[in-house]
């Protein structure tokens, strides 16, 4: 008989996380499924399947099914929202490797997230679960101001807000129960996150989990705007850190790895550096965004997502795919409108032949006009630096934007100025 | 719109599903007649629609690829004949006297 040809089913593609490359790379079919294929990747699959995603028993009764052609071999998403779906097929399929369903909940719901770390006593915010005003009143007698107020279930800070008054909350409270649904259509869970605000830099750490051992492949500064907008301006790798905060971290975040029962796949752990110590404020059970791969990549030579994949088909950590290191430090900057107003920018091509810039992409030229970036979703642009020993990744983006010279002009509205006040 | 005449759209709805679910064609067959049909119709949706359909029954890249060329070769040697003259899609008449009509 002849043999079924060997599969990864690949589920929620990520825009430009070259998922379908890495599996064919591997020399796999690629059975793809998505709530909204597009034609270039539906031509790249094998086979694509456009289905709801949030009807996971009829993904997982048509991944079944497939199996009658297919040999699956691994599951593989990069999308925050699927990691618990990518979880039960690859239970379904009775694979003996990827992430446990338990654990993408632990991680996928906040709220699960805090209350096993709390559990385990490991380092993360004070929280309270709240469904009302009421409850929302009763539970801030134990907090001081600053508070969060954050959707347990939602992803890329959508609705978190940072509340310093009663009021605050309960409009936070009110736009979360205003939406039923989260990013992608999945039921918001009714129980609210009321956290304590934890003060000092954040910095994430990208992990993989393999046979039960966590290994931290870096740790990324960030830069993120002030409240009440949390857009992220930019990160480098390596954070440059002393050696016990270091270890402080790497510390904290294998105890969190393990309590919520990680393994077998890739972590992006947001922390903050408190006064009293590392802190954890989320684990996603997959790389990061933002173009950190590439900075890990550069860096380390690990890429992330190919990583992911790896552990999803139950290879070996001693065996994980590696390309030479690029850079001693590697950085990306966003450029955020920090006004409603006129974009003035200098020429992107000249930005491109600048000393270790590896990419410059910029969706605004002067003259145009623009919104106040509110949030990662609306950026105008970024440029991604390689450096060196010599001179890191950080000093070379002072330099670029520097040259760059990106600003946003307000609108110049005076009442002398008949053409700009006529109605 | 069809619902507006309910009796039509039950007729339609049988014919329909008893053209898709026939076994006249293979599926694969009717997949590259399908994909031939929604290229002309020059509508995206409909064209990712039926790429979809087709991938799952087996239809490669290279045979989409040829469809697609077929439809525009097709549709390009109809646009090609407009110019030239005395071409025409009509039989073209006899001119014959009156006294035999």
């Amino acid at each position: 008989m002849r043999e079924k040809p060997q599969a990864v089913l690949v589920l929620g593609l990520r825009e430009q996380e070259h998922e379908i490359e890495f599996v064919q790379a591997l020399g796999y079919s690629i059975l793809l499924f998505g709530t909204n294929i597009r034609i270039d990747d539906a031509l790249s699959a094998d086979v694509p399947v456009e289905i709801d995603l949030n009807d996971e028993d009829h993904v997982i009764a048509t991944a079944l099914t497939l199996t009658q052609r297919f040999d699956i071999r691994g599951v593989y998403t990069l999308n925050e929202y699927r990691t618990p779906l990518a979880a039960r097929i690859a239970a379904a399929l009775k694979l003996s490797h990827g992430l446990s369903h338990e654990a993408a909940l632990n991680c996928r719901h906040k709220k699960r997230t805090r209350q096993v770390l709390a559990q385990h006593a490991v380092g993360s915010a004070r929280f309270a679960l709240i469904n009302t005003h009421q409850e929302a009143l009763a539970a801030l007698r134990d907090f001081s101001f600053p508070v969060i107020i954050k959707p347990s279930n939602e992803a890329g800070s959508h609705l978190v807000a940072c509340c310093t008054t009663q009021q605050e909350v309960l409009q936070a409270i009110d736009a979360i129960q205003a939406s039923s649904t989260n990013w992608v259509g999945q039921s918001l869970d009714p129980e609210i996150l009321l956290e304590e605000y934890l003060d000092g830099p954040e910095v994430s750490v990208e992990a993989y989990t393999a046979a039960g051992h966590t290994t931290v492949l870096a740790i990324t500064a960030k830069q993120v705007t002030p409240w009440p907008f949390t857009t992220e301006v930019g990160h480098l790798v390596p954070a440059n850190l002393p050696d016990t905060t270091t270890a402080a971290i790497h510390e904290v975040v294998v105890r969190a790895l393990s309590a919520l029962g990680i393994n077998d796949t890739v972590t992006h752990t947001e922390v903050k550096l408190t006064s009293a110590g590392p802190r954890i404020i989320e684990v996603n059970a997959r790389p990061g965004g933002d173009k950190i791969p590439l900075l890990v990549r550069a860096v380390t030579g690990y890429d992330l997502r190919e990583v992911s994949l790896h552990l999803a088909l139950g290879r070996a950590a001693s065996d994980l795919p590696r390309y030479p290191i690029a850079a001693s430090s590697a950085a990306i900057r966003f450029l955020v409108a920090e006004q409603n107003g006129t974009v003035e920018i200098g020429d992107p091509e000249e930005i491109a032949m600048l000393p270790g810039v590896q990419a410059v992409e910029i969706s605004v030229q002067t003259g145009d006009q623009v919104e106040q970036t509110s949030s990662n979703y609306n950026r105008v642009g970024y440029v991604l630096v390689h450096g060196t020993p010599q001179q890191s990744a950080s000093e070379r983006l002072v330099q670029v934007l520097d040259r760059l010279a990106f600003h946003v002009e307000s609108p110049d509205i005076s009442i002398d100025d008949p053409v700009k006040t006529r109605s | 719109m069809l619902s507006q005449i309910p009796e039509l759209e039950k007729q339609f709805t049988a014919f329909a599903q008893d053209t898709v679910e026939g076994d006249v064609l293979s599926d694969r067959e009717r997949a590259l007649a399908a994909l031939a049909v929604v290229f002309t119709l020059e509508d995206a949706t409909s064209v990712k629609e039926s790429i979809i359909e087709a991938k799952q029954a087996g239809v490669t890249n290279k045979e989409i690829g040829y469809i697609s060329a077929l439809v525009i070769a097709l549709r390009g040697k109809k646009i090609a004949r407009l110019g030239v003259v005395g071409a025409t899609s009509t039989p073209l008449r006899v001119v014959q006297s009156k006294c035999c009509e």
